[in-house]
C-alpha cells in the first residue's frame, strides 16, 4: 500500500515539477541569449553608446505606467534587449559614422528591424520575439496594429537617442511633436510621466 | 568504437585513475574491516580524493562502488541511500567547480555519518536524512564560492536521473515486503513519468543549443562570406574534447564555447575581415580585439563561468606566439587549445552550414587542411588536439556519427 503511494506521489511530483519548471528554464535561456545579444549589438555599434539597459529600465517603467500584463510586460523588457539585433546586417561602416547619413544609408539602416524579425527566425528560442522586432520602428499611424510592445519600445528608443543628441527637454517636445504621427499617444504620455516622476 | 582498455591506454589520465582506485580500494578494505559507522567514515574519504582528480569525475561511479559494498556492509538502505545521494549531488557538486572539492568532503562526512546514525532508528530515516543532508552540503558549498545555484543544474536532466533514482529506491525499499509484481509495476509506472519527464528536458535543452547555433551564426549575416556554424561543429567539438579528456560534465560548455567563440568578430568592421590582401598592422591591431571583446559578451550572458576565458584564449599559440596575452602551452586552457585547431579547420576548409564560403581564401580539401594542422602541430597548436581531432574527423567521416 505504502509502494503505491509512494508511487502516486513520486509520479505527482516529477509531473508538478516539471510543468512548473520548464517554463521557468525557459525564459531564464531566453534572457540569456537576449543579454548576450544586446552586448554584442553594444560592441557593433558605438552610436548605443551602453543605452541597451537604459533602454530596458526605461521600457519596463513605461510598461508599468500602462498597467500591461505581467507577460507583456516581460516580453516587453525582452525585445528591448534584442530589437536591434539587426544591425547585424548592417555594415559596421555605417554604424560607426555619426548619424549624417544619405538617404540610401538611411534606407539600409531602416531595413534593420525586417532583418532582425529574420535573423530571429535562426535562434528558435527567440523566435516568438520576431514580429515584436519587425516592427520595433513602425510608424504608429501607418500600423496601428502593432504590438504594445513594439510600439513603447519604438517611442522608447527614440527617447534615449534624442536625449543624447539634444538633451532631455527637447527630447520630450519631439516626442510630443510626432505623438500620434510616428508614437502611439498613450506611449508619450506614459514615458512623460515617468520621467516627471525620474526628476 | 575503441575498447575501454584502449582508450584508458590513450589517456595521460589513467596513471591518475588506477593509483586513485588503488587508494579507494585500500580505504575500502580498510573501511570494511573496521566495520560500522567509523568504516563508513574512512570509506568516504575516497570520495573526495575521487573527486580531487577533477578529470576523473566522469568515472566517479565506477570508482565508488567499492563504498557502495563497504556500505551495504553496514546496511542496505544505507547504501541505497548512498548511491541515491550520489547521483543526486554529484553532478550539482562537479558543475560548481573544484573549488568546492574541500567542502564536499565535510558534506560526505557528515551526510554519511548522519545517515548512519538515523538509519539505525529507521531505513527509511537513514536514507531521507543522507539525502537531505548532502543537499544542505551542496547549497552550503553554493554559496560558499559566490555562485548562484543555478536551476537548469538543479533540474536538468542529471538531477532527473537523481530523482529517479532516489524514487525508484525508496519504492524497492518499502515494497520489499510486497509482491515483486506488484514492486515492477510500481517501477514500471514510475520510470514511464520519469521518461516523459526527461524527454521535455531533453527537447528543451536541444531547443536552447539550436538557439545557441544562431546566436553563434549572428556573424555571418554582418559577413556572409564567413560560414556558419552547424550541429556538426558542436559534434566535432564534443567527440574531440571527450577524446582530449575533458570531462563529460564539461562538454556541453565546450561546445557552446565553440558555437560562440568567434562573437567578438561582430564588433570589429567587415571591411578588414573581408579583406583580400594582406593586413596592416593596424587593421591587425583590430583583428587582435575580438577574443577579449568575445569574452567580455559571453562573461556578461554567463557570470562566472570558465568560458569566456576559453573564448579570450582562442588564439593564443603553443609557442606563445599567440594573441591577446601570448601566453605559452601550459597556461592556455585545453578547450582554448581546441577551439583553435577546430576553427583553423573551419577556416580552411570553408565548412558552413549552408554552402558559404570566405571570400579571400579557396576552400581546400579536408586531407590537406589536416596536413596543414598537423604541421604546425606543436608551434600553432597542441598536438594532442591534433591528433584525437584527426581521430574523430576519420571516424565521422565514414559515417559512424
Amino acid at each position: 500500500m505504502i509502494g503505491w503511494l509512494i508511487c502516486l506521489a513520486g509520479s505527482v511530483v516529477m509531473v508538478a515539477v516539471t510543468l512548473w519548471h520548464l517554463p521557468v528554464l525557459r525564459s531564464a535561456r531566453q534572457r540569456m541569449l537576449a543579454k548576450g545579444i544586446a552586448s554584442a549589438m553594444e560592441h557593433r555599434s558605438p552610436f548605443l553608446g551602453g543605452s541597451t539597459l537604459a533602454l530596458e529600465k526605461l521600457v519596463t517603467n513605461v510598461a508599468g505606467e500602462l498597467g500591461l500584463s505581467g507577460r507583456s510586460e516581460r516580453n516587453a523588457r525582452l525585445g528591448a534587449l534584442i530589437c536591434d539585433v539587426g544591425l547585424c546586417a548592417v555594415p559596421s561602416e555605417l554604424l560607426r559614422k555619426p548619424m549624417e547619413w544619405t538617404p540610401k544609408e538611411q534606407a539600409v539602416f531602416d531595413r534593420h528591424p525586417a532583418s532582425g524579425g529574420a535573423i530571429l527566425k535562426s535562434i528558435p528560442l527567440l523566435t516568438e520575439f520576431g514580429g515584436l522586432v519587425r516592427q520595433h520602428h513602425t510608424r504608429f499611424e501607418s500600423e496601428r496594429n502593432a504590438p504594445v510592445e513594439s510600439r513603447i519600445i519604438s517611442a522608447c528608443s527614440d527617447y534615449l537617442q534624442l536625449i543624447r543628441h539634444v538633451g532631455k527637454d527637447r527630447a520630450v517636445i519631439a516626442l510630443e511633436r510626432q505623438s500620434g504621427f510616428h508614437y502611439d499617444p498613450q506611449v508619450v504620455e506614459a514615458i512623460k510621466k515617468v520621467v516627471s516622476l525620474e526628476k | 568504437m575503441q575498447s575501454a582498455s584502449k582508450r584508458v591506454a590513450n589517456d595521460d589520465g589513467a596513471l591518475e585513475w588506477v593509483l586513485s582506485l588503488g587508494v579507494c580500494a585500500l580505504l575500502g578494505i580498510i573501511g570494511s574491516q573496521l566495520g560500522g559507522a567509523t568504516g563508513a567514515l574512512i570509506g568516504s574519504l575516497f570520495i573526495a580524493l575521487v573527486f580531487l582528480q577533477g578529470r576523473l569525475v566522469e568515472r566517479n561511479f565506477v570508482a565508488q562502488i567499492p563504498l557502495y559494498l563497504l556500505a551495504a556492509k553496514v546496511s542496505i538502505p544505507l547504501a541505497f541511500a548512498m548511491v541515491a545521494g550520489h547521483w543526486i549531488v554529484l553532478p550539482l557538486a562537479v558543475r560548481h567547480g573544484m573549488r568546492r572539492v574541500a567542502a564536499l568532503l565535510i558534506g560526505e562526512t557528515v551526510a554519511v555519518g548522519v545517515g548512519v546514525w538515523l538509519a539505525s532508528i529507521h531505513p527509511i530515516l537513514g536514507l531521507v536524512g543522507f539525502v537531505v543532508s548532502r543537499l544542505i552540503a551542496s547549497m552550503v558549498m553554493a554559496k560558499g564560492s559566490g555562485m548562484p545555484l543555478d536551476v537548469g543544474t538543479i533540474s536538468g536532466a542529471p538531477a532527473w536521473a537523481a530523482s529517479v533514482g532516489f524514487l525508484l529506491t525508496t519504492t524497492l525499499l518499502i515494497s520489499l515486503g510486497e509482491e515483486t509484481s506488484t514492486v515492477l509495476a510500481q517501477v514500471l509506472i514510475l520510470s514511464i513519468v520519469w521518461l516523459g519527464a526527461l524527454r521535455a528536458y531533453l527537447k528543451a535543452s536541444q531547443e536552447f543549443s539550436d538557439s545557441l547555433i544562431g546566436l553563434g551564426n549572428l556573424l555571418s549575416h554582418a559577413h556572409p562570406y564567413t560560414g556558419g556554424h552547424s550541429r556538426r561543429v558542436g559534434y566535432l567539438a564534443r567527440e574531440t574534447g571527450r577524446k582530449v579528456g575533458i570531462p563529460e560534465w564539461r562538454l556541453d560548455e565546450v561546445v557552446q564555447a565553440a558555437l560562440l567563440h568567434d562573437i567578438g568578430k561582430l564588433a570589429v568592421d567587415e571591411r578588414i575581415l573581408e579583406k583580400p590582401t594582406k593586413l596592416t598592422d593596424e587593421e591587425f591591431a583590430v583583428i587582435k580585439t575580438h577574443p577579449a571583446i568575445g569574452e567580455s559578451i559571453v562573461n556578461e550572458v554567463l557570470e562566472h563561468k570558465p568560458m569566456a576565458k576559453w573564448i579570450r584564449h582562442h588564439h593564443e599559440r603553443m609557442d606563445g606566439r599567440g594573441y591577446p596575452d601570448a601566453l605559452t602551452m601550459k597556461d592556455i586552457p585545453m578547450e582554448s587549445r581546441l577551439i583553435a585547431v577546430l576553427d583553423a579547420y573551419d577556416a580552411m576548409t570553408g565548412t558552413s552550414a549552408d554552402g558559404h564560403r570566405r571570400l579571400y581564401r579557396d576552400p581546400v580539401s579536408s586531407e590537406k587542411a589536416l596536413a596543414e594542422l598537423k604541421r604546425c602541430a606543436g608551434t600553432q597548436f597542441d598536438p594532442r588536439v591534433v591528433k584525437a581531432f584527426e581521430t574523430v574527423l576519420t571516424r565521422s567521416k565514414r559515417g559512424m556519427l
